[in-house]
């Protein structure tokens, strides 16, 4: 009985409302901030590579990459996470513009799940600090030095989790190459 | 020999959702309350919503979904809404959205508290509402226009004429009414600028004395819009556009004078377009189409053998639904029903009547499922109706909590459905007194018990690969819901009612040994008329008073996560509106009023339009007809 009424009905339904589906306005495309890296993170299921020394967002297939990012998950390409031998410290209370130089300890790198949580030991897991109230992500106050698949010392530090549209995943931080010692 | 099926005469009130059988007011075994045409007219409410939200022991519940109500404090969706007896399709939110059944084509509403599943299958565990739709019986026409401020408007006409061959009415209405931000320190709206515009045409054929056969077929459009903002500063332009069409036929016949043989068949199609336009970006942008179809047959047969009322239904379902949101994005369902009901009048003085009803259905989603009643009305003197009834009742897991696949990037979660879900079940039982110790004063004590198990609420399952989480729906939760309801209806002169009641609710979740979020424990309405016969004037005031309401936001829509030991408590309420109408000529009146006298509302907890006034004119124009003869 449904469908010869269906196709009854339908012409009555679908003559009476515009479709709305060309309704969706794109806006303008993302804006970025000077000197920084956008991270566009928002697949489900889909890393995303980013390679510090060419400074280019690379597929994870490729052995460039340094860092790979999954909505809010960061990886370094070493240890548990991959074979490129990328390790990083993490330097807590010190401002972005005040590191010049790599430290000469506090490098790590990704490690298997320690502590039996089932989560890997991730050098990035403290990246950000999320807000239990609005359910929001902020970067946390530190300042990470990398040492990449061409044992180059970058400097790194998150802007934001969300873009200029309020985003999600959509991942901007700034970074400079450090001079060596 | 066998009394006659009542054959209703057209000038007493009949009504049919309490028995499934047409029952003179006041005669019913069942308790139906009714909300007429008048009480319509004169409350100047805007919609379904508010004209329910200041009637006695109802809650409407308002959120994203729509307007829907709490009978006896169980959830919306465990209250049944039908129209001319066709259910309202719920559409892609599971909610029967109130708003979408426009005023202008009501005749009458009946509610019926208490569960009705032995007459009525799934969803009738609080109640059943029941619109009935203005018939062709008469030549009339009426046009009704307001325009209000803030900014708002409602125009509707309704035309029919009835003779030899039938009758027919058509309706048609328009209504606008503006957005309301109820917090000015974001963008988000709290109340959606809303447009709806629709139709009905029906047709009453004259078929002779045996047989009747109504014919309607309606169309309403809802244009909804709203600005939303996430936690990460995202504004989005909502709009959603809701179509449905229903077509219904419902052909009866008096075999003889003693049964009644009824049909009904009915076909609602829902098209639902939900659109979410990010600002400045497209990453959040969201366009979804749900169809929903709802194909309804029934046929009952009343028959009277001897101081019986024996009543044998069978009623069938053909349910789709093609939703993005759904894990295949689409799903269907049969459902057939078998039920019977015997009204059986055991004694003629003192007037007794006991009423043992069962329905059994079966579903292609879970099998069998039962659900008996046994009510009875006892009159011990003609001024005192005692009635009681114990009864089970259930809901079906909606196509939502069985079949949902959705995922929010933004605060990382999954919620699916479970194809292995049982239905909710509840047991009640309830007693009333009614007591008219003099015709200008009628009152009322009622109480109620209820017991729900498998309740169906979102679990938690784990984290997901990403670091989110995953929720699925499961029968877990187990609630009781117990209270009482006191009403006085004064009349002490003719130009003057006053209706004042009281409901005390006491709705508990055993599961999480707390109370259900967002039900008042008190709650009063108040409903005062006044006529004045000489200058045509009329005066009205209607009041929903509402206790604190305790709210736990792990249970509010969109937020997940481990039950919340502390509630938020919403402050109490006060709805109040005033109107006051003026006839000019006979057929013309002017009317001008005001809603929401206290600005009642806020953005989270009560999200209702603020204080509105306005003006408007009621012109009707009907056939003189002659005067019966003494």
């Amino acid at each position: 009985m449904s469908r010869p009424l269906t196709l009854a009905l339908l012409p009555i339904v679908s003559a009476c409302a515009p479709d709305l589906s060309g309704e969706l306005d794109p806006g303008p495309p993302p804006s970025l901030p000077p000197g920084g890296v956008l991270i566009d993170a928002t697949s489900e299921t889909d890393e995303v590579g980013f390679d510090l020394d060419a400074g280019v967002v690379v597929d994870t297939t490729e052995p460039a990459w340094d860092l790979s990012f999954l909505r809010y998950n960061v990886r370094l390409n070493g240890g548990v996470s991959g074979d490129g031998n990328v390790e990083a410290a993490v330097l807590a209370g010190v401002a972005y513009e005040d590191v010049v130089e790599a430290p000469e300890t506090g490098f790590a790198t990704d490690a298997p799940d320690a502590d039996g949580d089932g989560i890997d030991e991730l050098v990035f897991a403290g990246w950000y600090d999320y807000d239990l109230v609005d359910h929001t992500l902020s970067p946390a106050d530190v300042v990470y030095v990398v040492r990449s698949t061409e044992a180059a010392d970058h400097k790194l530090s998150f802007l934001s989790y969300y873009d200029h549209a309020g985003t999600p995943a959509m991942i901007t931080f700034v970074t400079a190459l450090l001079e060596g010692p | 020999m066998d009394p006659p099926v009542e054959d209703p005469p057209a000038v007493e009130e009949i009504v049919v959702t309490g028995t499934r059988t047409g029952r003179r007011l006041g005669e019913e075994p069942v308790a139906v309350e009714v909300i007429t045409r008048e009480d319509i007219e004169r409350s100047g409410a805007y919609d379904v919503a508010e004209l329910l939200d200041q009637h006695p022991g109802v809650d409407v519940n308002r959120d994203v979904l729509g307007a829907s109500v709490r009978l006896r404090g169980l959830d919306p969706d465990q209250t049944l809404v039908i129209v001319d007896g066709q259910r309202i399709v719920r559409g892609a939110g599971g909610v029967a959205d109130l708003s979408r059944i426009p005023l202008e084509s009501i005749e009458r509403i009946e509610i019926v508290k208490g569960p009705a599943s032995a007459l009525y299958g799934s969803d009738a565990l609080g109640g059943v509402i029941h619109v009935i739709t203005r018939p062709a019986s008469s030549s009339e026409a009426s046009l009704q226009a307001r325009a209000g401020a803030p900014v708002s408007g409602d125009a509707s006409a309704s035309v029919s004429a009835a003779g030899k061959p039938g009758g027919i009415r058509a309706t048609g209405g328009w209504h606008a009414s503006p957005a309301f931000d109820l917090d000015p320190s974001d963008v988000a709206t709290d109340v959606d600028r809303q447009i709806q515009g629709g139709g009905t045409l029906r047709l009453d054929p004259d078929l002779g004395v045996a047989w009747d056969m109504p014919m309607s077929g309606s169309y309403t459009r809802t244009d909804a819009q709203g600005v939303d903002t996430t936690e990460g500063g995202a504004v989005l332009d909502r709009r959603t556009l809701t179509e449905e069409a229903v077509v219904t036929v419902r052909p009866s016949v008096l075999p003889d004078e003693h049964s009644r043989l009824s049909f009904h068949a009915g076909f609602s199609l829902l098209r639902d377009q939900y659109l979410s336009d990010q600002r400045e970006a497209a990453a959040l942008d969201v366009y979804e189409e749900t169809w929903e179809t709802l194909g309804q047959l029934s046929s009952q047969y009343d028959r009277h053998v001897g101081g019986m009322l024996l009543t044998f239904g069978l009623e069938g379902f053909l349910e789709a639904v093609r939703s993005p949101r759904l894990e295949d994005g689409a799903g269907d369902r049969q459902r057939g029903a078998v039920y019977a009901q015997d009204e059986w009048k055991v004694l003629a003085k003192p007037r007794l009547a006991v009423v043992p009803g069962v329905r059994v259905d079966l579903d292609s989603q879970f099998g069998w499922y039962p659900a008996p009643k046994l009510a009875a009305r006892l009159d011990p003197t003609a001024a005192v109706t005692l009635r009681s009834s114990v009864g089970l009742g259930w809901r079906a897991p909606s196509f939502r909590e069985l079949l949902l696949r959705f995922e929010n990037p933004t605060a990382g979660y999954v919620v699916l459905g479970n194809p292995d879900l049982d239905p909710e079940r509840s047991r009640t039982v309830d007693a009333a007194v009614e007591w008219e110790p003099a015709r200008a004063l009628e009152l009322s004590v009622s109480g109620w018990w209820t017991r729900l198990d498998d309740l169906i609420d979102i679990t938690g399952t784990g984290d997901l690969a990403t670091g989110g989480a995953e929720f699925v729906y499961t029968n877990v939760d187990e609630a009781r819901t117990r209270g009482i309801e006191a009403t006085v209806g004064l009349r002490p002169a003719d130009p003057v009612g006053l209706d004042l009641s009281y409901t005390l609710t006491d709705a508990w979740n055993l599961s999480d040994d707390r109370p259900l979020s967002g039900r008042a424990l008190h709650r009063g309405t108040v409903d005062f008329d006044w006529t004045v016969p000489v200058t045509g004037t009329r005066a009205g005031v209607r009041a929903a008073l509402v206790g604190e309401r305790p709210f736990f936001l792990d249970e509010q829509i969109g937020v997940f996560g481990a039950p919340s030991d502390e509630p938020t408590i919403a402050e109490p309420y006060a709805l109040v509106d005033l109107r006051v109408a003026q006839r000019i000529v006979e057929g013309l009146d002017l009317f001008a009023g005001v809603d929401n006298l206290f600005d009642a509302g806020e953005p989270d907890l009560l999200p209702i339009p603020p204080r509105l006034f306005y003006a408007g004119i009621d012109a009707h124009l009907r056939e003189r007809t002659k005067e019966p003869a003494p």
